[in-house]
């Protein structure tokens, strides 16, 4: 069914190189570029196991949302005694900034980036949700498009989703908050961002405007870019691509070059549109992913369809004994950490280096979480000319406007190194396309 | 209660034209239970381009954009308020419970925390007074030793520093007592500069309290703005393009009149 695909694997390749497809990375202190390595064998995924996945993760999308509403308003899940309140107060990504800020339509994940493994047995769990600014959708539509150029042959005797609304889906969300009919713009830090790529293909994509932060000025809490000869036109929704310490020296990192000065005050006043909202990181913090499935019953009074990986809380005595006493059969993270750094499993670790993180998790419960270690199921690829197996995930991108939507696509990374579990894009690794089926 | 009349004024001379300059600023009194604005008025330049709104904490802020050259700034706020009781009674955001950024709880925090005893019998209020005693032997007065970006920790490290640095300590070890706590900046009575001091929680209430001069922050202090610590009160800010040097000159007078 994708046999002509890895015949031409070169070409496909060739081509992403030659429309810049790379992934930055700082590594010791360099920026590097390099390549993401495309696999040409596609991840399938047939249409009832997409159903489910796909009631799962908006269901789960959209009490995520319902939950930022409530923590920066009310706060009606710690009130209920759900949530205890340290784990929202005391969240890196909670912003005080934030408090009483409802912004346009109430949406604050507008793109959420949903990380998920399979089982062997066939099950998904969610390993993580990314509210912030979820990256990576840009490989699976380049992909696709030079593979039905490549070999359309294989796109009409296979019944697959077009995956190629990605970009009008973003628009469309982008149309949904804006606010007084103003301008959109996607606003990046530039091109020593690691999603450089992303950022300036998803502008021409959506048809809205690359922006950087010169571009765009606060003037008597409405946002403006200024155009060509000073001309200013105002700005209704920005998609912004630059972290919430970042977006505002004002009001937050005061060194910060890359930020909108005073966007947060306009922002505030409900004069413009910001995707993802700010604050969004106090949903998607380790720590709260224990409690998103109650969450979901909390919220929506439904059942949670899609399964946590078995998650235990230090910050709870009974789970704490759990983990030290099982240290060796579980897979440790730091709650402030992402992009695969701060992970670390119990079965690798010497007598000495688990005494040190049973201290560590002893004196500061809070930071750590604990879960067991799935056996996800290997993906096939293609090392050379030998097919072999690799751990893998899949990013599944959720849009949030009037509705909620699951993209039928999604980012599926694998491992280069046969040994590894940690599968992102950070840590080296590549990625294949995904195919939701129509049957 | 005791009327007050404040003028403010700071001005910043650039020696070079800059251009592109946003600013945010909080030098307005703030209403409340113990302090209600008889009058105000504030003023900007060049330009007097400014827009008015509320930030998270209920703190009057004045923002704005210059985008030609230019090469002084000028802020001025000037008033008269009524000033009541050392008390404002509100409900408890329990945000201010727990550590930010410039008060976290580090090891010099968690020393001196260690040679405060309390009796049970001692209620926060008399809780305050000794934590403050505390502070004042590990903390000298000296202005130009720290800057707006030392923490609580490092200003104790130090052993000296300002009004700001005795605030951060005072809230921290007040946060690590479980006494919800919060940075309050203003205007004192008298001629000079403005003030920092702290509000702690005691059943259903903020009290003002001036670990600097070791006391009530009563009578004679003017709130403009609080929150966690001196980031969320900053009383102006700004960015700009340009290179050049800044001069700043700060007004400030503050008296009693008789009605």
């Amino acid at each position: 069914m994708y046999s002509s695909l890895v015949k031409q694997r070169d070409t496909v390749n060739r081509w992403m190189e030659r429309f810049g497809v790379r992934f930055g990375i700082y590594k010791n202190g360099v920026f590097n570029e390099q390549i993401f390595p495309f696999d040409p064998i596609p991840r399938i995924i047939s249409n009832s196991d997409w159903k489910d996945l796909e009631a799962g993760l908006i269901q789960r999308v959209n009490a995520l949302n319902k939950f930022l509403c409530d923590i920066y308003n009310e706060k009606k899940i710690v009130k209920a005694g759900i949530i205890p309140e340290e784990f929202i107060y005391s969240s890196k990504g909670y912003l005080a900034q934030c408090e009483g800020i409802t912004p346009p339509k109430c949406i604050f994940s507008h793109i959420s980036g949903i990380d998920l493994v399979q089982s062997k047995d066939g099950t998904w769990y969610v390993l993580e949700d990314n509210l912030r600014i979820p990256s990576g959708a840009s490989y699976p539509m380049i992909a696709r498009d030079i593979t039905r150029k490549v070999s359309p042959g294989t796109f009409k005797e296979n019944e697959i989703f077009d995956n190629r609304n990605y970009a009008s889906l973003i628009r469309k969300a982008m149309d949904y908050v804006n606010v007084d009919d103003g301008l959109e713009v996607i606003l990046t830090p530039g091109r020593y961002n690691s999603a450089y790529f992303e950022h300036s293909y998803l502008a021409e994509k959506a048809g809205v405007l690359l922006a950087y932060a010169d571009d765009l000025i606060v003037e008597d809490d409405i946002v403006y870019y200024k155009g060509l000869f000073d001309k200013k036109d105002r700005v209704g929704a920005i998609y912004r691509r630059i972290s919430d310490d970042y977006l505002d020296p004002l009001a937050f990192e005061p060194d910060s070059l890359l930020g909108v000065p005073n966007l947060m005050r306009a922002y505030a006043k409900g004069n413009v549109a910001i995707m993802n909202a700010l604050g969004n990181g106090a949903a998607d913090d380790k720590g709260l992913y224990y409690f998103v499935p109650k969450m979901i019953e909390f919220y929506l009074g439904e059942k949670a369809i899609l399964k946590n990986a078995p998650t235990y809380l230090p910050y709870f005595e009974n789970d704490k004994k759990f983990v030290l006493k099982n240290l060796e059969k579980l897979v440790i993270k730091d709650v402030a950490e992402a992009g695969g750094y701060g992970v670390m499993f119990g079965r690798d670790m010497d007598a000495q280096r688990l005494a040190d993180v049973k201290y560590l998790i002893e004196t500061e419960p809070r930071r750590w979480i604990a879960q067991e270690v799935i056996d996800f199921v290997d993906l096939e690829i293609m090392e050379g000319e030998e097919k072999v197996y690799r751990k893998s995930d899949l990013r599944a991108f959720v849009v949030s406007e009037e509705e909620t939507h699951v993209w039928k696509s999604g980012l599926t990374r694998y491992t280069r190194n046969p040994a590894s579990f940690v599968v992102n894009s950070s840590q080296g690794g590549g990625f294949k396309d995904t195919w939701i089926m129509k049957k | 209660m005791i009327r007050y009349r404040y003028k403010y004024k700071t001005h910043i001379t650039f020696s070079e034209n800059i251009f592109s300059h946003h600013f945010l600023l909080r030098g307005i009194p703030m209403e409340s239970e113990s302090q209600k604005i008889i009058q105000s008025e504030c003023s900007v330049m060049p330009g007097d381009q400014k827009s008015f709104g509320l930030d998270t904490f209920g703190n009057t802020v004045v923002s704005g954009y210059i985008g030609e050259y230019h090469n002084f700034f000028e802020f001025s706020s000037e008033g008269i308020v009524d000033v009541y009781q050392n008390k404002i009674s509100e409900k408890l955001n329990p945000l201010f419970l727990y550590s930010s950024k410039l008060t976290q709880s580090m090891s010099n925090v968690s020393e001196i925390c260690s040679t405060i005893r309390f009796s049970e019998s001692q209620s926060v209020h008399e809780k305050i007074f000794i934590i403050s005693n505390e502070i004042s032997k590990a903390l000298a007065y000296m202005p130009g030793v720290t800057s707006v970006h030392t923490s609580a920790d490092d200003a104790l490290k130090i052993g000296k520093g300002v009004c700001q640095d005795f605030a951060h300590v005072m809230i921290a070890v007040c946060r690590n007592f479980g006494i919800a706590a919060r940075y309050v900046n203003g205007f004192m009575e008298g001629e000079g500069y403005t003030h920092a001091w702290i509000e702690y929680y005691c059943k259903d209430a903020w009290y003002g309290f001036d670990p600097t001069h070791n006391r009530p922050a009563d009578p004679g202090y003017i709130k403009l703005a609080h929150g966690r610590d001196y980031e969320d009160c900053a009383l102006d800010k700004g960015v700009f393009k340009g290179l050049t040097q800044q001069k700043l000159e700060v007004y400030l007078k503050v008296e009693q009149i008789q009605q």
